[in-house]
């Protein structure tokens, strides 16, 4: 990965971060995070607070310098290069629209540190506002703007200096549900028409779901795992991942014996089979993961042959109901909690305190090994 | 008031608000009146109106020489006081480094020096090295007094506006000297400007320290004001009192101004 | 997490070098003038006088005339003494009128509060001294409205003594009294005392379990700055106290009119060491209870 550098310009990748370790004094915040962000793509950076994602994506930017490890953009080592002289733009996470100035001095800020003619400038400044729809609002003063139209003028304002990789510090994180959710879909829109390398950052898992093509989900410092939303959700592989993107039930169990074809384990007096894993060593212990709407309930007549021989007795504790599925919260026999979600429309809604038995099959299981 | 307006204990606050009032007022306002005054020893009640000792004012050759070098002291100290003061107050506030409140108690040494001491020390200091009775002493030892103002005010206001805008000039291509012109000083305008006043009436009220610097002939006005004062104290010091108090009654006036229309934008910006 | 954030992210030279070019001037302007210049005050305060001129000769005999002399101790003693009878009026009649000010509901009433209590300190405290001389002289208001009300038969005299200088110095200082509890009283969260009253405390209860001791610190950083200013205050002793009111102050100044400069320099080392003291034995006395102060709000 380290050799061989610079390399042909149509395979590199955007920014690439090699081992990058990042100390605050005795803090550790970045614990040698490698990743690499291709051209075009829609990445995230998803985790808690304190996770490291946002000084990340400062090391990216310029405004922080990794105290080991190298930031490369486009092949090019890119840690002493200051933010001013990079060729990424940032959203802020509370915006940074000047407020002494107005939208159009706002969007122009960039244009005009690059000496751009006049008449240039005042074109790329109508194709931004064309881009964010707010054409118009050039004479408007920021505080005149409410939090959609602030949060497009930012977009504006970066994209309009055509960088090769735009960054987002969890810029929607003041708006409310609604105007939220429009913007994700907007942002998405925007970053199909542009074509530009986005790299966002959020802590809201639904979020970096909706818009990525490929997320990082960070913990304590480390990236956990890097995929599709698809891959860190059905396949997570860590106990963090598995909690941290929606919810899960965790079976911890022993492994008794493991082929190509799946893992049979033991976990108390049940005997559930699991996916074939080649880290299931017999003998060892593991964490059974399946998402609550892979689980259902056996029918009184079902025979074990459609779900793997996975059963478990429990009881109905409480039945949450959330509008398209039905949530419940079961507890078994052994004292574990379960959650699972059912249709709605699902033939009858079963009762709390019923007893029920809970299966699923053998392929909806993730065994994680940490 | 915090409950109905008959409430004997809200009453009895703004009783003693308006005598705490009239107390402060009182001396001024009887300057004022005093400057009228045809009795040369300012006994009450006048015995009518005169205006003669505004006249005499302007016949006070002192006085005149000392509005002037109030006036060119007061810009110099103000000027150097407020561009030392904001590169320091730049460096607390947007730099950790060791030490750093070691140095902030340093810089805001001047408070707590006693002005006349400091004023004993500085005519020692100048009289070796050839800048008593100058001007540019004058300029050097009021900006020193200014200094802990504007490094105090601009590091606060500073603060508040924290470095997200200057964060986001960078990015969009300022290099660290535009971020500081474009950015940085427009949203700290507010308080280089409270610390520009500061530093102004800090040096233009300066007796203490000024009373050992200067030369006989070549006064600031408050030290042409206090020598008067100890020689006649006839109601020339009132006509010329009256006309300083207009002039601070005119900055408290823009300053309401001020504040009332920035406050009117902060309610304007929370909609 | 809080990052270490450079104007010029460039490595620590680039660093060091901002941060010389920022605070080198104001750090070095303030070493070459004011501890040069204290430090020639501290050496000249161990020269030798000999009645008309100093001699660069280490004696102290300065320090040993002054440490000797009774008048100068009872200079000192009238100082403090004048000082803390500044200080306690400042106090007694300062919270009030902050309290006040706090309760006062309509802008317009407060903008004219704050008019009343700080704009005199846009004037001179020459200008102040002279309204006070106005005020109280023989011939003065003051006098005239006793006359007239009959309740003296002739002309108090009330300047030129302890009593006028004290009045004026009050004057003078109480905006800086009012300003530390202002600032405090405004910070503390109403709903604190509607805590309180809820739970049963009446007015008074109230204030005196809830706001009084949460003023406290504004109320301390208003008193060492009052007595401070006060132990430094030149001006109103000059004009007001007609040379029956000796302060360290007053005493400097006549000392290096007089040339005798060591005399001089030891008036104000003790003068610094004085208000020194007090503010740092201040902070150490008070310290652990403003402390438990600070957790609790």
């Amino acid at each position: 990965m380290s050799t061989g550098r610079p390399r042909e310009a149509s395979a590199l990748p955007a920014v690439e971060l090699e081992h990058v370790h990042k100390w605050y004094g005795s803090i550790h915040a970045v614990r040698g995070i490698s990743l690499r962000i291709l051209q075009n793509e829609f990445f995230s950076l998803l985790g808690p607070s304190g996770c490291g994602k946002t000084t990340v994506l400062r090391m990216i930017s310029g405004f922080e310098t990794p105290t080991e490890g190298t930031v490369y953009l486009k092949g090019e080592v890119a840690n002493a290069i200051p933010p001013y002289r990079r060729d990424t733009n940032l959203i802020f996470q509370h915006l940074a629209l000047f407020p002494h100035l107005d939208v159009y001095d706002n969007i122009a800020f960039g244009l005009r540190l690059r000496r751009l003619p006049r008449p240039e400038i005042a074109r790329k400044v109508r194709a931004a506002l064309e881009l964010v729809d707010l054409v118009g609002y050039d004479t408007r003063r920021i505080h005149q703007l409410s939090g959609g139209q602030k949060q497009r003028i930012a977009i504006a304002r970066a994209l309009v200096n055509e960088p090769a990789v735009l960054l987002l510090d969890e810029p929607l994180g003041a708006l409310d549900l609604r105007l939220r959710i429009q913007m994700q879909v907007e942002l998405k829109e925007i970053q199909h028409r542009v074509g530009t390398t986005f790299v966002y950052v959020t802590h809201d898992q639904t979020e970096a779901m909706t818009m990525s093509d490929r997320i990082a989900v960070m913990n304590h410092g480390f990236v956990e795992q890097i995929g599709t939303s698809r891959d860190v959700y059905e396949r997570p592989r860590t106990r963090f991942v598995a909690t941290f993107l929606g919810d899960s039930n965790l079976l911890e169990a022993q492994v008794e014996s493991s082929n190509a074809d799946q893992t049979v384990l033991r976990a108390g007096a049940a005997r559930l089979i699991g996916p074939a894993d080649a880290g299931a060593t017999p003998g060892s212990s593991v964490t059974l993961c399946v998402r609550p709407e892979r689980l259902r309930f056996a029918g009184a007549g079902t025979a074990s042959g459609g779900d793997d021989g996975n059963r478990l007795d429990a009881r109905v504790r409480d039945a949450i109901f959330k509008g398209a599925v039905i949530e419940y919260r079961l507890v078994t026999e052994s004292g574990a909690r379960l959650i699972l979600q059912a249709h709605a429309d699902a033939a009858r809604p079963v009762e709390p305190g019923a007893a029920v038995t809970v299966t699923w099959r053998k392929e909806d299981g993730v065994l994680l090994t940490e | 008031m915090s409950a109905a307006p008959r409430d004997p204990v809200a009453v009895a606050l703004w009783v003693f608000l308006g005598a705490v009032g009239v107390y402060m007022l009182a001396p001024l306002a009887f300057v004022a009146i005093d400057s009228f005054n045809p009795s040369t020893y300012g006994t009450f009640p006048l015995s009518g109106l005169t205006l003669r000792w505004y006249q005499n004012v302007l016949q006070v050759p002192d006085f005149r020489i000392g509005l002037q070098n109030s006036f060119l002291v007061g810009i110099g100290a103000t000027a150097l006081a407020l561009v030392l003061g904001t590169l320091a107050a730049y460096g607390l506030a947007r730099y950790r480094f060791r030490h750093r409140d070691l140095l902030r108690s340093y810089l805001l040494l001047p408070i707590i020096v006693p002005a006349i001491v400091f004023g004993a020390a500085l005519f020692l200091l100048y009289i070796r090295v050839g800048l008593y009775g100058t001007l540019t002493g004058l300029v050097l030892g009021h900006a020193l007094l200014g200094l802990p103002f504007v490094i105090s005010i601009t590091t606060a206001s500073l603060q508040t506006t924290g470095r997200e805008y200057e964060e986001a000039a960078m990015d969009l291509g300022a290099n660290p000297l535009v971020t500081f012109f474009a950015v940085t000083v427009p949203s700290i305008r507010t308080g280089l400007t409270v610390s520009a006043l500061f530093a102004f009436v800090t040096s233009w009220d300066q007796v203490e320290v000024s009373l050992f610097i200067t030369r006989p002939r070549n006064n600031t006005l408050p030290i042409a004001m206090f020598n008067y004062e100890q020689n006649y104290q006839d109601p020339t010091l009132a006509a010329i009192s009256a006309l300083l108090i207009a002039f601070a009654v005119l900055l408290v006036l823009v300053a309401v101004s001020i504040l009332k229309t920035q406050e009117y934008r902060r309610l304007v910006q929370r909609e | 997490m809080s990052p270490t954030y450079a104007a010029t992210p460039r490595g620590a030279r680039g660093r060091s070098l901002a941060l010389t070019g920022l605070l080198g001037p104001a750090t070095v302007f303030l070493a070459a003038v004011l501890l040069v210049a204290l430090c020639i005050l501290l050496v000249n305060s161990a020269y030798h006088f000999t009645g008309t001129q100093v001699q660069p000769t280490l004696t102290f005999e300065a320090y040993r005339h002054f440490f000797t002399d009774p008048f100068y101790a009872g200079v000192v003693w009238q100082e403090i003494r004048l000082a803390v009878t500044t200080t306690a009026i400042c106090l007694v009649v300062g919270y009030p009128t902050a309290y006040a000010i706090t309760k006062i509901r309509r802008p317009g009433w407060v903008i004219a509060a704050y008019i009343l209590i700080f704009s005199p300190l846009l004037t001179s405290s020459i200008v102040r001294a002279y309204g006070w001389l106005v005020v109280l002289a023989r011939g003065g208001l003051v006098n005239w409205a006793l006359l007239r009300l009959h309740l003296v038969a002739a002309p108090v005299r009330l300047l030129f003594d302890v009593t006028g200088v004290t009045v004026a110095l009050v004057h003078v200082l109480l905006p800086f009294t009012v300003f530390p509890i202002l600032s405090v009283l405004l910070r503390t969260d109403p709903a604190l005392r509607e805590a309180a009253a809820d739970l049963g405390a009446t007015r008074l209860q109230g204030f005196f379990r809830i706001t009084w001791p949460l003023s406290f610190p504004g109320l301390y950083a208003a008193a060492q700055l009052t007595f401070v200013l006060a132990m430094n205050a030149y001006v109103t002793p000059q004009l007001l106290g007609g040379g029956r009111v000796q302060v360290l102050p007053l005493l400097i100044y006549e000392n290096i009119s007089d040339l005798d400069w060591p005399l001089a320099a030891v008036e104000a080392t003790v003068l610094i060491v004085l208000v020194w003291a007090t503010m740092l034995g201040s902070n150490l006395l008070f310290r652990r209870r403003l402390a438990t102060l600070e957790d609790r709000r």
